[in-house]
């Protein structure tokens, strides 16, 4: 038995060692061509050892605003994510527990996701001017709440199908409203699905590039839209942009290290369930 | 800070003090020299200047939903020649003829190359030349020069090795040099960095074969003639080329891919916008600076494209986007714009003393443009030129035959004119 | 009131903020581009003035490269799908175990996740050039010719398919491993106990338990995957030919090039009708499994 259990450790750190590796390998490309010259970069033999530059993280801060860009994706990403949960969290539990609207509304609500945005977009946009939201983040927060909610009901509410029912039933025998049992059991329960689907609706809006671009103007532009500009008439701006990437990744990364134990053990509830 | 705007706004004694004009810009090399300069904008009229950078194929993504609403976010535009049809058609911009009268600008200066394609659309004016990129050949001089090569040319075809008159005879020398090039040097050399990536980079590419040739799009009945025998014949020495003298990925290239083959002294040559010379010679981005030349495209005919100035209809400060077009057009601006490294498009800055003391080929790149021709101008060039490019692709891979893939392109083209209301 | 009905209402209660917000957010864009599908509707003239009916609809579909891009498209999100399934799902179980430096491996492994497609498209496309790209120089290294990375019409598909594997298995990983660490205890130690294979446990009690889950994932990950244009369009534009031509770059390029927004939405809604019919039959699938096995 701890045989076994040992045996399949040493595979699991293989196979992990060589997923990592083939993800690693092109972000830390990545971060030497942020220090290098275009000549540089694209030399071949590469060379390994070269004089680092940061000019290309000074020019993409200075030039490019890269801080301006960086916080509205902050702000618009975040602010998204946080109205999102609630909302899809109590849709997701109705969907899961109480079947609400059936097969057919569940689908409904995905079925909007399945169109192209590109044939949205240009009907918001219009709706946008009416109402002065076109160039402003709150606009921006508002369209995002379009894709991430059907998203994130339907994650969420496969975390909630696998919560058993009895325990909110004996909760809702002790006399608790539906609503007090949600926040009471279910909530702290599926905290790992919870945190993992706001992580993931974190992630779409920062990296959503279709909306970001027609709704947004130069102030309140995010950062996948600042990045794209780099492909320029003379060529890739390809130190800038890794700069760029690296200074996008490095922030969320440390974040990441944060809220990773929610994400990777859980938390134990051993003793309910 | 409210002090400040304050005393700001009592100095300024300017007309429009207090605007800001939003202008979309893309990210040519242009744009960040005029950035420069706006502190004098600012400083003379009292208009603040904002420009938007977007990259050239989000900027038609951008535009279109703002140009169709009923009031705009920009002031002032900056149209690529691909729309100078569809803009204009569309009822996009503002006719600009009675700010010309009125304020007697001066529009004769401009090559009329650079007026027919980014100035003019069916007899009015709509925009104000800003920008070319007509395209043309730069090569590797010291290549060109290479004894050893010139005496194996000579031996070979007879004739000293100069820089090629025809399509045919550049696709052989690049031919040679992939060859023989590579040989002596003992690494790859390219004869051609091409950029035969799908869509514009191919069409672009090959729009100077087709009309160095003789062929074009459509005949002046707007009747698609890209599969007549120059047609063709562009296609096949395209693809020759491309087989024989191109990097093997360059079915992927675009711009980009092509210029690091060529800056990282890979490649003999390149069919390019003339402007790219200039990049080739910045020792930070590039290998063989000092080392590359200019010619026109052989064969005499490049592809010509350019941005101009306009203002959208629906603008809010048409008088502010007209004022600001005066300052950056005017000599001291243009010639102040050429010496920083601009590319310009009147005659008086590319024979301007200066300018020419310090970029030397400048006349050369004069002739260039005036010769130069641009793709035919119309609601659906775009979409011409997603067609073609297509087409090309599937004939480049071998998947069509050349005279299939041309005569799809040229009935869907037909299309194209009829839907356009141009061909009867 | 009985307490089905009762139930019934909270399940109202509850999903309500949700449905006006969408309402709110979406309904006037879809209605809007659902009509526009039946006119004469381009940009360069945007009226209602002509009605076509089903006239774009048609159009879609006489369109050989429609068919093409279908093709394509259902062959690239039919791979991604079950190839960032099966090794997110792998990689997920290993880090469910409990090991060290776990955090680590997290970190690496979702990291692509929060890079902008464009971006991963830009760096990729450096990293593939076939003559200037590190990987065709390591490869030569270990005596490997060089690949024609995205040149090649069928090498293409697959490097499309490897950038978009590379990227989005961090949203594999992300919500099955979330899945994984969510579900209970006891089952296991019980079948530990019992003496089951790591084998048995995962096909008896790992699968069907994550049954939820799995197809949450596998749902979204596929609309997700039928939306992919940024990615194609910084590596290949849809070439070399059409041989990388996904529906979405299809429909992007008929908005905005052929300005001809009525034939693209009508495309859109072809594509949504294809999606729909994937998804319901994955659902079925996945849920019908469940009766027997659970």
């Amino acid at each position: 038995m701890r045989k076994s259990e040992k045996r399949w450790n040493i595979i699991a750190h293989i196979i992990l060692i060589v997923f990592s590796f083939i993800i690693l390998a092109p972000i830390l490309w990545t971060i030497r061509t942020s220090f290098a010259t275009d000549v540089i970069a694209y030399e071949i033999p590469p060379r390994f050892f070269f004089k680092p530059t940061i000019k290309n993280y000074i020019n993409i801060l200075v030039e490019n605003n890269f801080i301006r860009h960086f916080k509205n994706s902050f702000v618009v990403s975040l602010s998204s994510t946080l109205i999102s949960i609630p909302i899809a969290s109590l849709a997701g539990y109705a969907f899961a527990r109480y079947n609400t609207g059936g097969e057919r509304l569940k689908f409904t609500v995905i079925a909007t996701q399945m169109l192209p945005p590109i044939v949205l977009v240009i009907p918001l946009f219009a709706i946008y001017m009416k109402f002065h939201l076109v160039n402003t983040l709150h606009g921006l927060t508002i369209s995002y709440l379009a894709f991430n909610l059907p998203f994130l009901i339907w994650i969420l509410m496969g975390f909630f199908e696998g919560i058993p029912k009895e325990l909110e039933e004996a909760a809702l025998i002790d006399g608790a409203t539906p609503l007090k049992a949600f926040l009471k059991i279910v909530f702290p329960i599926s905290a790992p699905g919870i945190m993992a689907a706001a992580v993931l609706s974190f992630i779409m809006c920062w990296n959503e590039f279709l909306f970001a671009l027609v709704l947004t103007g130069a102030s309140s532009a995010t950062i996948p839209v600042a990045l794209a500009a780099l492909q320029t008439q003379r060529g890739v701006l390809i130190g800038k942009l890794s700069a760029g990437v690296v200074m996008a990744i490095a922030p969320i990364v440390i974040l990441s290290l944060f809220i990773q134990k929610y994400l990777v053990k859980g938390l134990s509830f051993g003793a309910i369930k | 800070m409210r002090y400040l705007v304050l005393a700001i706004l009592i100095l300024s004694t300017a007309l429009y003090a207090g605007v800001t004009l939003h202008v979309l810009m893309e990210d040519v090399p242009e744009t960040h020299i005029i950035k420069e300069l706006l502190p004098d904008f600012e400083k003379k009229t009292g208009i603040k200047v904002e420009f938007e950078i977007v990259q050239y194929c989000d900027m038609h993504a951008k535009l279109v939903p703002q140009l169709m609403s009923p009031n705009c976010q920009y002031d002032l535009l900056e149209v690529d020649n691909y729309w100078a049809g569809e803009f204009p058609a569309a009822g996009w911009l503002e006719p600009l003829e009675k700010y010309v009268e009125r304020d007697k600008f001066d529009i004769s200066v401009y090559l009329p190359s650079m007026l027919k394609m980014v100035g003019y659309y069916n007899g009015r004016l709509y925009m104000i030349p800003m920008y070319n990129y007509a395209m043309g050949l730069i090569y590797r001089t010291d290549l060109m020069n290479d004894p050893d090569l010139r005496a194996k040319w000579k031996e070979l075809y007879g004739y000293d090795m100069r820089i090629p008159t025809s399509v045919e005879e550049y696709v052989k020398l690049a031919e040679f040099m992939q060859k023989y090039a590579s040989e002596k040097y003992g690494q790859k050399i390219y004869g051609s960095a091409m950029q035969a990536q799908r869509g514009d980079p191919i069409v672009m590419e090959w729009s100077n074969y087709l009309f160095s040739l003789g062929g074009d799009y459509y005949d002046e009945k707007w009747r698609a003639r890209v599969n007549d025998e120059a047609g063709v014949k562009s296609a096949e020495l395209y693809i020759r080329a491309l087989k024989n003298a191109a990097p093997p990925g360059a079915l992927s290239f675009n711009l980009d891919d092509a210029f690091r083959v060529m800056s990282q002294g890979k490649a003999f040559s390149m069919i390019t916008y003339n402007w790219m010379l200039a990049q080739l010679n910045d020792p930070s981005k590039s290998k063989v600076a000092g080392k590359v030349g200019l010619a026109p495209m052989p064969g005499g005919i490049g592809l010509n494209g350019g941005w101009g100035w306009a203002i959208p209809k629906n603008s809010q400060h048409k008088e502010e986007a007209w004022e600001f077009i005066k300052w950056v057009e005017s000599f001291e601006i243009a010639k102040k714009r050429a010496l920083m490294g601009g590319a310009p498009t009147r005659f008086d800055i590319f024979t301007d003393e200066d300018v020419v003391k310090k970029y030397p080929w400048y006349p050369k790149v004069m002739w260039l443009v005036m010769y130069a021709k641009p793709v035919p101008e119309f609601q659906y060039s775009t979409q011409m030129i997603e067609v073609v490019g297509r087409e090309l692709s599937l004939a480049a891979t071998g998947k069509k035959s050349v005279k299939k893939a041309l005569d799809d392109a040229a009935k869907e083209l037909n299309k194209l004119a009829k839907m356009a209301g141009l061909q009867k | 009131m009985s307490l089905r009905r009762r139930e019934r209402l909270t399940g109202w209660v509850f999903a309500l903020p949700s449905l006006i917000t969408l309402g709110a957010v979406i309904a006037v864009p879809l209605g809007f581009s659902l009509s526009v599908s039946f006119f004469a509707y381009t940009f360069i003239n945007p009226s209602f003035s002509v009605f076509l009916g089903f006239e774009n609809y048609m159009n879609a579909f006489s369109d050989p490269y429609f068919w093409n891009s279908l093709w394509v498209t259902l062959k690239f999100v039919v791979l991604v799908v079950s190839i960032e399934f099966t090794l997110g799902f792998i990689v997920a179980l290993m880090l469910n175990r409990d090991i060290r430096f776990k955090g680590v491996y997290y970190t690496i492994l979702t990291m692509p996740m929060v890079m902008s497609p464009v971006a991963v498209g830009l760096i990729w496309k450096m990293l593939l050039h076939p003559d200037l790209g590190v990987l065709n120089y390591f490869l030569g290294l270990i005596g490997i010719e060089p690949i024609n990375w995205l040149g090649d019409p069928t090498m293409a598909f697959w490097s499309v398919l490897m950038v978009d594997v590379w990227q989005q298995i961090s949203f594999m990983i992300l919500l099955l491993l979330a899945g994984l660490v969510s579900l209970p205890k006891e089952p296991f130690e019980a079948a530990t106990i019992d003496g089951a294979s790591e084998f048995q446990k995962l096909f008896y009690i790992t699968i069907p338990l994550m049954k939820p889950v799995i197809l949450a994932a596998v749902v979204i990950r596929t609309i997700f995957a039928f939306r992919t244009y940024d990615l194609i369009y910084v590596l290949t534009r849809g070439g070399p030919g059409v041989s990388t031509d996904v529906l979405s770059y299809f429909i992007y390029r008929k908005t905005f090039m052929g300005l001809n927004l009525a034939e693209a939405a009508a495309t859109s809604y072809v594509l949504l009708g294809v999606v729909l019919l994937l998804v319901v039959f994955m659902f079925k699938i996945i849920t019908s499994e469940r009766k027997v096995v659970g």
